[in-house]
């Protein structure tokens, strides 16, 4: 959806569950993504694969996704390797959407680790995560 | 793991002569050398492609039939002709060994310094930069400039955001400031664990006016930490 000026490491919408102890009953594995069939807005945890350092100008992960029944919402999260939350950032969005998220490079030390969360409106999904690294 | 191969010892055993058979030995030790050096290079490779690509390289090394059909020559030339495949063979595999380089390692070594979750020194370190950072947050946060207009209404959505979070997070609010473009949250040690599991939440809701937060930790007073959230537009 958008020309890479680097490598991406395109992980499909399918890798996010749902989030906590939330049911995944209406949560749809499709082959161009994962939906939201719940009849309600659920809340998606992705994975993000980080495979180097972050580089000085931040960590950024694109996310590609639908929202045509109303608003989604998505956070980069960052925790360091305590497991303490370093900091997260956010965009909402209707329709289809492809967004960028940054973390600071002060916020990806060495050893964290990153997922993306999102809010899904009942028929949203998730096409895809893409890293850029 | 790559041997020599059975035809490869009937093309020997053709020679004969004493030159022949002189020559056979050479070969065979090289092959050995070969299969020696093949392996310790095997064995510092363990995965599927490097396996693969060792097996690629294999039959295109001169070795050792091209020596058995350059028969003829003394004994003493054959041997200085042995050492430079010898030391050709040693050229191509350090060239080998640094095309095996995976990319993993080449990542943890550019990633990897000492680790702090191992290493004390390097962990007093990891602690030394996080208190900067936080530092640097929390200076920027008090040399901003006050928009009373919005740091009123922000902090009233802010509080209204806390107040529906799980009692644990909401109890243990120590203090909300909000200025011009960032709003800072205290909250205690005591909100524990729930905190963490309550953050993507009380983050959501929200993303629409702040949608950057950093967090860090500090001295609470009573020995333990206290979680500060800087939320900014």
């Amino acid at each position: 959806m958008h020309s890479p000026a680097f490598a991406l490491t395109t992980q499909q919408g399918s890798i996010c569950k749902p989030y906590a102890n939330v049911s995944p009953t209406g949560l749809s594995s499709q082959l161009n993504g994962i939906y939201n069939f719940s009849g309600a807005a659920m809340n998606v945890i992705c994975p993000v694969v980080r495979t180097a350092a972050a580089p000085a100008g931040g960590f950024s992960v694109w996310v590609d996704g639908n929202a045509s029944s109303g608003t989604a919402y998505c956070y980069l999260y960052s925790y360091n390797y305590n497991q303490q939350f370093m900091g997260a950032t956010s965009f909402t969005a209707t329709g289809t959407f492809s967004n960028l998220l940054t973390l600071p490079q002060s916020q990806v030390p060495t050893y964290s680790s990153q997922a993306v969360f999102c809010g899904l409106p009942n028929g949203g999904g998730i096409f895809d995560v893409e890293p850029v690294q | 793991m790559v041997y020599p191969t059975a035809a490869e010892y009937s093309t020997l055993s053709r020679c004969n002569d004493a030159a022949c058979a002189m020559k056979a030995r050479n070969t065979k030790v090289l092959s050995w050398v070969l299969v020696i050096l093949l392996a310790a290079c095997d064995g510092q490779h363990g995965d599927a492609s490097a396996q693969i690509e060792v097996r690629a390289m294999a039959p295109a090394s001169p070795m050792p039939l091209q020596l058995s059909a350059a028969s003829g020559t003394v004994p003493e030339a054959e041997m200085v002709q042995v050492r430079q495949q010898l030391a050709e063979l040693h050229r191509e595999i350090a060239e080998l060994r640094k095309q095996l380089l995976s990319p993993r390692d080449t990542v943890k070594a550019a990633d990897s310094g000492p680790d702090p979750r191992h290493d004390p020194a390097a962990r007093a370190e990891a602690d030394r930069v996080e208190q900067g950072r936080v530092a640097v947050s929390e200076t920027a946060f008090r040399t901003e400039g006050l928009d009373a207009r919005w740091s009123q209404s922000t902090a009233a959505a802010m509080r209204a955001a806390l107040s529906v979070s799980d009692e644990t997070v909401r109890d243990h609010v120590r203090s909300v400031e909000c200025r011009s473009q960032t709003c800072r949250v205290e909250i205690s040690a005591d909100a524990g664990a729930t905190l963490e599991q309550d953050m993507p939440v009380l983050i959501g809701r929200l993303g629409n006016t702040l949608s950057n937060v950093t967090a860090g930790r500090i001295d609470q007073g009573d020995g333990r930490q206290a979680t500060v959230l800087y939320f900014s537009r």
